[in-house]
């Protein structure tokens, strides 16, 4: 229904809802709750802001920035250009850094057996990363901490679709409720089921 | 000599105000501003913190022009730069519990002073309907409040709403749902019979 009254559902699936909104009558109600609720909202007008007020806030933007400017060093205004006038700060450099490269690369190719545990530690920084992100709350933390000792996930989060996961700690998990959170659990479960745990 | 800045299209201005044309710069200040005004203004309750937001989110876009890719649409970037700042404002004024004001203006006057909001039949006269739902809509986790704004006020479809709140389309969807599901329990007793 959401989905719907967003514009974004496929014909085949706005067929399947009209047939079900035709036969079921709390969904209908619902549905028509939803409505109402969005016709208002699409008629909310905005705030306008007061006249003149891009081209005096234009002059001010502009006038802030050239008086920051003031007080950068010369590289620092010009950026990018600086450098490429002055190419030998950067030429041996770069030379230097992918001769280096080229060397690593080939020491790295030689130990190609152990590639599988790098993978392995590339997970367990992940895992701390998202940690980090959720550490102010307690009861993800925990249930994390539950999953991986029901071996429901392991602890080095392999398999799991790591940026859909993140994706949904965008935002902090504080501002959700306990409901909600609860339900976000739920989908890491099948985030975590989808992927073969 | 530079060439005259006619009409130009936001990649021209965007190229010119990264050789360090302010000029360039100025004309995308004054394309967008009363945009991101708007959409600014539908967070927070007040002109100045509006204004501060939008002259943050300005500075700000000027110091990473560098860093912008073309592809991205310079007013989707722009629009996820002043998202951002208005998320964290807002949620540093919750923090910093010097929230009077919004408290005043996010529940509404009879929250404050410790009343349950009356129901429709108590006094129907009272508050209309579109003022209870902007209410609503304010009592919502900012997650989903910006989802929610995003798509239904400002037209938005959940690609562009994802590119800006840098999550994927599915995740907005989810967040659209969970506004409405919140809207539609919060107003119910207001939607009987409405139509």
């Amino acid at each position: 229904m959401s989905a719907f009254l967003d514009g974004e559902i496929s014909p085949a699936r706005q067929e399947q809802l009209f047939h079900h909104l035709n036969s079921c009558l709390s969904c209908r109600a619902y549905f028509e709750n939803l409505t109402v609720i969005q016709e208002k909202v699409k008629s909310f007008e905005p705030v306008e802001p007061p006249d003149n007020y891009s081209e005096i806030a234009a002059s001010r933007v502009v006038k802030m920035i050239a008086e920051s400017q003031k007080t950068l060093p010369s590289w620092r205004k010009t950026g990018p250009l600086w450098l490429l006038r002055r190419p030998w700060l950067w030429v041996l450099p770069s030379l230097l850094i992918i001769i280096m490269g080229v060397l690593l690369y080939h020491q790295a190719s030689k130990k190609s057996d152990l590639s599988s545990e790098a993978h392995y530690f590339n997970y367990q920084d992940n895992f701390v990363f998202l940690v980090d992100q959720i550490e102010s709350d307690d009861v993800v933390l925990a249930t994390l901490n539950d999953l991986i000792e029901q071996e429901i996930i392991g602890p080095d989060l392999s398999g799991i679709d790591y940026h859909s996961l993140m994706d949904y700690f965008y935002f902090s998990l504080e501002e959700l409720s306990e409901e909600d959170r609860e339900e976000l659990l739920k989908e890491i479960m099948v985030i975590t089921g989808e992927n073969g745990f | 000599m530079r060439k005259r800045l006619d009409e130009p299209d936001d990649i021209q201005l965007v190229a010119e105000a990264k050789n360090g044309n302010l000029e360039a710069f100025g004309l995308l200040v004054e394309r967008y501003q009363n945009r991101l005004y708007k959409i600014v203004r539908r967070f927070v309750p007040n002109h100045e913190d509006a204004d501060d937001l939008i002259q943050e989110t300005w500075m700000q876009a000027f110091r990473a022009l560098s860093s912008f890719r073309e592809e991205a649409g310079f007013y989707t970037w722009l629009y996820r730069i002043a998202l951002n700042l208005t998320i964290n404002f807002l949620r540093k004024q919750k923090k910093e519990k010097q929230r009077e004001s919004y408290e005043v203006w996010e529940k509404g006057p009879e929250e404050i002073s410790g009343k349950k909001l009356m129901a429709a039949e108590d006094d129907p006269g009272l508050y209309e309907l579109k003022e209870k739902i902007e209410m609503a809509i304010k009592k919502l986790p900012l997650p989903y409040r910006s989802a929610f704004i995003l798509v239904t006020q400002e037209g938005l479809n959940y690609r562009q709403v994802a590119k800006i709140l840098g999550c994927s389309e599915n995740t907005v969807a989810w967040r659209m749902f969970k506004a409405r599901q919140k809207l539609q329990k919060e107003l119910q007793p207001y939607l009987v019979g409405r139509k």
